[in-house]
């Protein structure tokens, strides 16, 4: 590929184009989906194809070609070149980006076990084998279970003379249950994966998720719904995961700030309790954020969004790092090689502190712990809701009963203030963001304790 | 590649059968699009992509196998055939599969899905009208323009199996829209959004922009309202975004074989109020989603989902329908190539009522008016209750609009659509949805203190 694409630059740089890149994508999918014991889809196909972004002064042109000769190429930078010179003529604040050294990497997936080298049947034999797991209660009304495993490599060229050939790889499974009794009806969810292969049920149990999905079915369907009001909870690191990720990160991602997100006028300025430290590290062992170069071809890092409180830097890509005076951090990602890269999260944690997980609870007279979501959405103007699919009364100090139903919703940087305690335990959560585009993502984080937040619940 | 999609699908079909498939589907995309997006007031890119893939579902006895390719040449396409089949036959068998689906009698003729000046516009076009958009939009130095997007589509789907389906169809579309904060005295609101779809012309840009700024303005200058109940009005963008974790799910019929809906065994019974009248219209003239046929290659067609309040259908596809003991609506979905089919609604039409905008808020005296949700896809779609931020959303008195923030409302879709007591006379298609605003008497109203 590498000679191909020196050729293309070379092509592109005659064109006296600002820059220019071209990024290769291979992804093999497989999927299965078990409906109710019913192997329902089976699913597995490649698509191959090449993105190309040319800047031509201070205008972007972008094209896409699924054939990856020489001649489609320079037929699809001609196409992105023209649509950028078109653009050219209107625009009035031109794009700069960062420049970076040339270099050549080769960057290979390191895997305990190859998804390639698993036979298919083997994979419907596991999943079949949880499947029947889900379905041993009565209560249990329908399951659906999806497995997928992504076999990609990428590879990068840009008119600096930047080659970088990179493998991602990675399996996830969901799983779904719908359950009734009497006129109750309640489902949940539960979502993981891995980075290292074929590893799932290395990881887990496959008894120990099924119990665990199921026991949180029953509880939807015979615990009590909240009450509605303001109050203290105590969140769980999966809640913890998706609040720093849909309530804060979205606000920090450098294109929705600089729109006027929440935090658009706070750089520098403290938001958040000094317990709140806040990162997207793409070096975190075992996220799907976890990469080494991002689709603009520029090295990750990580980046520091909130530090004892204070917003320190927003993630940017190549665009936003010389708008914004931020180094490069590498958060630029395209969903495949039909689309331009935007900015996207990695993983996206809070730190842990110093507390004990059992303190957070003892000085609540009445609140609730939350432990695990259903769903969650933020504005950019800082309001958020998380919809709940596993969470406790808390009375005295002590985990009550299940509550149903529930949700939380209210100001992130309101309830950034009122986070009190932070335990010094950790999970980081495996998952997929949509922002136009889809990503899978990382975040996670410890126990925290919030001193007031809005429970809804429909009664 | 000379050969036109309908004969490359039809060629693969009988490869398949060739190389031991009891029964084979091929499905072909062919598309275009074009599109300017804009990104913090500035027109961020133009770009132009051609995309094209085949999908081939393949049976072995009762075993279901899937492949995708998006190369063409023959033998990237008979890699993906016995792709499909290998899998299929590593596979379990699926005891209710009875079979591709038969071809139709006669397939409708469709009207307004396409347009030679929507396939045939330029980008430079494009450029320019997004232009003119940025520029009326900023022309208010209190708008920000988050994100904008002038997009258009065409396309060429082609479907052949084994048992003689043998169908194409030509579509576009055109999307304008933009999402905009508007920030006064230290106050911004929250994201507001306006967009236009149509497959047959090129909506107006001074329309969309001049409706999107008018409302982003409105949104400035909150009040504080008490919690409580309250009449809420959904504009058809907040009907979208709710009914789609809710009431979309309850129709498909997969989800009630698979007691996954609050609607089996309720054919005949009132759900709604009868006010409420819903029809599955994949023929709908210039609907988002009307074609000749689905994704199975089963004719589209106009199914009532409720009549007067009372649930009359729901929708299948060919292997649910079987399944049900019913037969196929026309409602294959493939969202591309390299999807296989789901079941899905094609244009949901929600019967217009008979008040003008104004008069509705009028009488309503106080109440909510809500044009988005957050969180919608956390409501719980079995039993339709929700709980989630309206917003943007205005506070009603006497007919006047005052913004309102952080506002919850939580209830039951399914209880609340019994209820419903009026519908505007006009509505639009902004998503899957044709809709009227709908107003819902009494509904639960959160605010934090």
């Amino acid at each position: 590929m590498q000679d191909v694409f020196n050729k293309l630059m070379d092509y592109a740089r005659s064109l006296e184009v600002d820059f220019a890149d071209a990024r290769m994508e291979r992804v093999e999918k497989t999927l299965i989906s078990i409906q109710d014991g019913v192997l329902k889809e089976l699913k597995a196909g490649i698509e191959e194809g090449v993105a190309i972004r040319v800047l031509y002064r201070g205008a972007w042109g972008f094209a896409s070609s699924s054939e990856i000769s020489f001649e489609s190429l320079k037929k699809a930078l001609d196409t992105a070149y023209a649509a950028a010179r078109t653009l050219s003529y209107h625009v009035k604040k031109p794009a700069r980006i960062v420049e970076l050294p040339s270099k050549t990497d080769i960057v290979r997936a390191v895997l305990k076990r190859d998804p390639r080298d698993v036979p298919v049947d083997v994979k419907i034999k596991d999943y079949l084998e949880y499947e029947k797991m889900l379905r041993g209660k009565e209560y249990v009304k329908s399951t659906t279970v999806y497995y997928a495993d992504i076999v990609g490599t990428t590879f990068y060229a840009s008119t600096e003379d930047r080659y970088i050939e990179q493998e991602k790889i990675i399996t996830w499974m969901y799983t779904w249950l719908t359950g009734r009794i009497n006129d109750i009806i309640a489902s949940v969810r539960d979502e993981r994966g891995a980075v290292d292969g074929y590893t799932i049920w290395d990881k887990w149990d496959k008894n120990e998720i099924a119990r665990k999905v199921i026991d949180r079915l029953e509880k939807q369907l015979k615990a009590k719904t909240p009450k509605g009001g303001v109050y203290p909870a105590v969140l769980a690191p999966e809640i913890v995961g998706v609040f720093v990720h849909e309530a804060f990160g979205h606000l920090a991602e450098a294109d929705l700030t600089t729109s006027g997100s929440a935090i658009s006028d706070k750089l520098g300025k403290e938001i958040a309790s000094p317990l709140v430290n806040i990162v997207d590290d793409p070096t975190l062992p075992g996220g799907f954020g976890t990469f080494k170069y991002d689709d603009e071809g520029v090295e990750t890092r990580k980046a520091v969004l909130i530090e004892k409180g204070i917003v320190k830097e927003l993630m940017v890509d190549r665009q936003y790092s010389v708008l914004l005076g931020i180094k490069p951090t590498g958060n630029a990602r395209a969903e495949s090689f039909k689309v331009p890269p935007l900015i996207r999260m990695r993983n996206t944690v809070m730190l842990p502190g110093d507390y004990s997980k059992e303190e957070l609870f003892e000085d609540i007279d009445y609140g609730y712990y939350l432990v695990s979501f259903r769903g969650g959405q933020a504005n950019l103007d800082g309001t958020f809701q998380v919809g709940v699919q596993e969470a406790y009364e808390i009375v005295n100090g002590e985990i009550g009963e299940p509550v149903r139903n529930m949700s939380i919703s209210g100001n992130t940087l309101d309830t950034l203030k009122e986070v009190d305690a932070v335990a010094k335990d950790f999970e980081l959560e495996l998952g997929r963001c949509g922002k136009g585009q889809l990503a899978y993502v990382s975040d996670g984080g410890p126990h925290i304790r919030v001193r007031k937040i809005v429970i809804g619940g429909a009664r | 590649m000379s050969a036109s999609i309908i004969e490359i699908a039809s060629i693969t079909v009988k490869h398949a059968l060739s190389r031991g498939a009891d029964e084979a589907e091929v499905f072909i995309v062919k598309s275009k699009n074009n599109s300017v997006e804009l990104e913090n007031n500035t027109i961020k890119l133009a770009h132009t992509t051609e995309d094209r893939g085949l999908g081939v579902r393949v049976l072995v006895g009762k075993k279901i196998g899937f492949s995708y390719t998006n190369k063409l040449d023959k033998q990237s396409i008979e890699k993906t055939v016995e792709k499909a089949l290998s899998i299929a036959r590593s596979g379990k068998e699926d005891p209710y599969i009875r079979g591709l689906p038969l071809p139709a009698e006669k397939y409708p003729r469709v009207e307004g899905t396409y347009s030679l000046e929507i396939a045939n516009i330029g980008l430079d076009d494009l450029v320019e009208k997004a232009s003119r958009m940025l520029n009326i939009l900023t022309h208010d130095k209190r708008i920000v323009v988050v994100w904008g997007s002038i997009t258009t589509s065409s396309w060429n789907v082609a479907i052949a199996n084994s048992n003689g389906v043998y169908q194409q169809d030509f579509g576009t579309i055109a999307f304008i829209g933009a999402e905009v904060v508007a920030r006064e005295n230290g106050d911004v609101t929250p994201g507001i959004s306006e967009w236009d779809i149509s497959r047959t012309s090129f909506p107006s840009i001074e329309k969309l922009a001049l409706r999107l700024k008018e409302k982003a303005i409105s949104n400035l200058k909150p009040v504080k309202i008490d919690e409580g109940s309250l009449p809420v009005i959904l504009t058809e963008y907040a009907v979208n975004s709710l009914f789609a974790y809710t009431f979309i799910e309850a129709i498909k019929g997969d989800n009630v074989v698979r007691e996954r809906s609050p609607y089996k065994d309720k054919i005949n019974t009132k759900v709604a109020s009868e006010k409420i009248t819903i029809i599955d219209d994949g023929l709908l003239k210039n609907g988002l989603n009307t074609s000749i046929f689905d994704g199975e290659g089963i004719p589209r067609r106009k199914t009532t989902i409720i009549e007067q309040g009372v649930l009359k259908n729901l929708i299948y596809d060919h292997y649910w329908g079987l399944r049900a003991g019913k037969e196929s609506t026309g409602n294959a979905s493939r969202s591309d190539y390299a999807s296989m089919p789901r079941v899905a609604p094609s244009n949901l039409v929600i019967a217009p009522g008979t008040y003008n905008k104004n008069e509705l808020l009028k009488e309503t005296g106080k109440g909510l008016l809500v044009d988005g949700f957050q969180g919608a896809h956390s409501s719980n779609p079995e039993t339709g209750e929700f709980s989630v931020v309206a917003t943007p959303a205005w506070y009603i008195e006497n007919g006047e609009l005052k913004a309102v923030r952080g506002v919850m409302i939580a209830g039951n879709l399914y209880k609340l659509l019994e209820k419903v007591d009026a519908l505007t006379k006009t509505s639009r298609q902004v998503g899957t949805i044709k809709s009227p605003w709908i107003r819902f008497p009494n509904v639960r109203v959160i605010v934090k203190k």
